[in-house]
């Protein structure tokens, strides 16, 4: 690898930290910008504090690890900074995922356990799925090219020049990837199913409005589980099994994994935020429909 | 749309019955209306499963509702397969609604209103006469 991607490595590899363990304090506030009048504005704001403060801790934690690995050359230092992402894990669950409940108070399950009188409707309303056959094959299709692919390259390619890890790993991930993109369908078929199966309660008039809402969350929330899940994740661990085996450069497949897996995982949390945002979307419709006079 | 009540003296799957009961009698569910599955209906009214298959399998032991595997729970029929005889089933029917009516007048409504009452019921089962 040249120096200019010996550079670009090292800038990936310090901003990775960082990034992430300003994420909770970001999403929080972005969440703030959302909700223009939150209940409990105190407690929200002493709670805001507290996770800036804790976030400004942990970089300072990060940044002082770093700069005495580099100034003693001290590698297990310098591992130690690397490392220092898993922070995110107590500032995200402790503090922030806190915030967000506070934040949306009116994100009730759809069937509140104190509700005494409910409702729903006894026309079964055909919950289809909304994975076509084609789905599916598109995905297998393009999972299996790569697949070939990778084995047409290392079958033809001069092996004597591989390093023994190289032909590990080849050989090994001929061999895993297959029964890897099987069980990715197969958690995806039975999340699916699961998310089809979701509380679906009407008002007491069955309103057609809240049936179509009912309709497209459900739908949004199954296709993206297949694109990300069933389409872009096999298809991902494929290219990289490809790029592996064509292009011999740790680094490159390094940054190219780094970022790949950086973008599914963004992505996993926009279908995550607007599933969300789409329930409580019809929990307040359902709420209105319910205190409207008609009802 | 059926409607089942937590704190109701009723058990769950009776007024399950009842609701389905009173859709087939005023026409809503008609002969192979698909009913949704147990899981569905369940997860919806926030209930136990074994409360709607209970009640949709006391349906089916009536003969009004039909679960075939492939097609799930359909109705079979809006006439109840009944092994009383047909006066035992009128005496039995009389008896209810003789309490009913006999409710009516104990919480004070007077025979006008009650015969508005029954006149609104049967105009929802068999139409404006």
């Amino acid at each position: 690898m040249n120096d200019s991607g010996i550079l670009v490595l090292r800038f990936f590899q310090f901003l990775f930290v960082p990034i992430f363990l300003c994420s909770p304090l970001v999403m929080v506030l972005s969440l703030l910008t959302w909700r223009k009048e939150p209940t409990n504005r105190e407690l929200l704001s002493a709670k805001i504090r507290t996770l800036s403060l804790a976030t400004l801790f942990c970089l300072a934690v990060w940044l002082s690890v770093l700069m005495v690995g580099l100034v003693t050359r001290s590698s297990l230092l310098q591992l130690i900074s690397t490392m220092a992402w898993l922070l995110f894990f107590p500032l995200w669950f402790g503090i922030a995922m806190p915030i967000s409940k506070l934040l949306f108070t009116d994100l009730q399950p759809a069937v509140p356990p104190e509700q005494q009188k409910r409702t729903a409707s006894l026309g079964n309303r055909q919950r289809k799925n909304p994975i076509q056959w084609w789905h599916w094959g598109l995905s297998s299709t393009v999972c299996t090219g790569f697949l070939i692919a990778t084995l047409w390259i290392g079958r033809n390619i001069d092996q004597s020049t591989w390093t023994p890890q190289q032909g590990f790993l080849w050989f090994w991930g001929i061999l895993g990837y297959p029964p890897l993109v099987v069980f990715t369908y197969a958690v995806l078929y039975f999340g699916v199913r699961a998310s089809l199966a979701e509380p679906e309660p009407l008002d007491s008039e069955g309103n057609v409005e809240l049936q179509k809402l009912y309709d497209d969350a459900r739908s949004n929330r199954a296709l993206s589980m297949f694109w990300l899940l069933g389409f872009l994740q096999p298809v991902f661990f494929g290219a990289c099994l490809f790029l592996s085996t064509w292009i011999h450069s740790n680094y490159l497949i390094g940054i190219l994994g780094a970022t790949g897996g950086t973008l599914l995982g963004l992505a996993g949390s926009w279908a995550g935020v607007n599933a969300t945002l789409q329930r409580l979307k019809i929990a307040r419709f359902k709420m209105q429909l319910e205190s409207s006079p008609s009802q | 749309m059926i409607t089942i009540s937590l704190n109701s003296p009723i058990p769950l799957h009776d007024q399950l019955v009842q609701e389905i009961r009173r859709l087939l009698a005023d026409g809503t569910l008609k002969v192979g209306d698909e009913l949704p599955p147990v899981r569905q209906l369940a997860n919806d009214l926030g209930i136990n499963l074994n409360t709607v298959a209970r009640a949709y399998r006391e349906l089916t032991d009536c003969g009004l509702l039909a679960t075939s595997r492939g097609r799930g729970t359909v109705v079979l029929s809006t006439i109840e397969k009944t092994t009383e005889k047909p006066a035992e089933e009128k005496k039995r029917i009389e008896t209810t609604l003789s309490s009913a009516l006999a409710d009516a007048k104990i919480a004070g409504l007077n025979r006008k209103e009650i015969e508005l009452l029954v006149l609104r019921q049967l105009n929802k089962l068999w139409g404006v006469s």
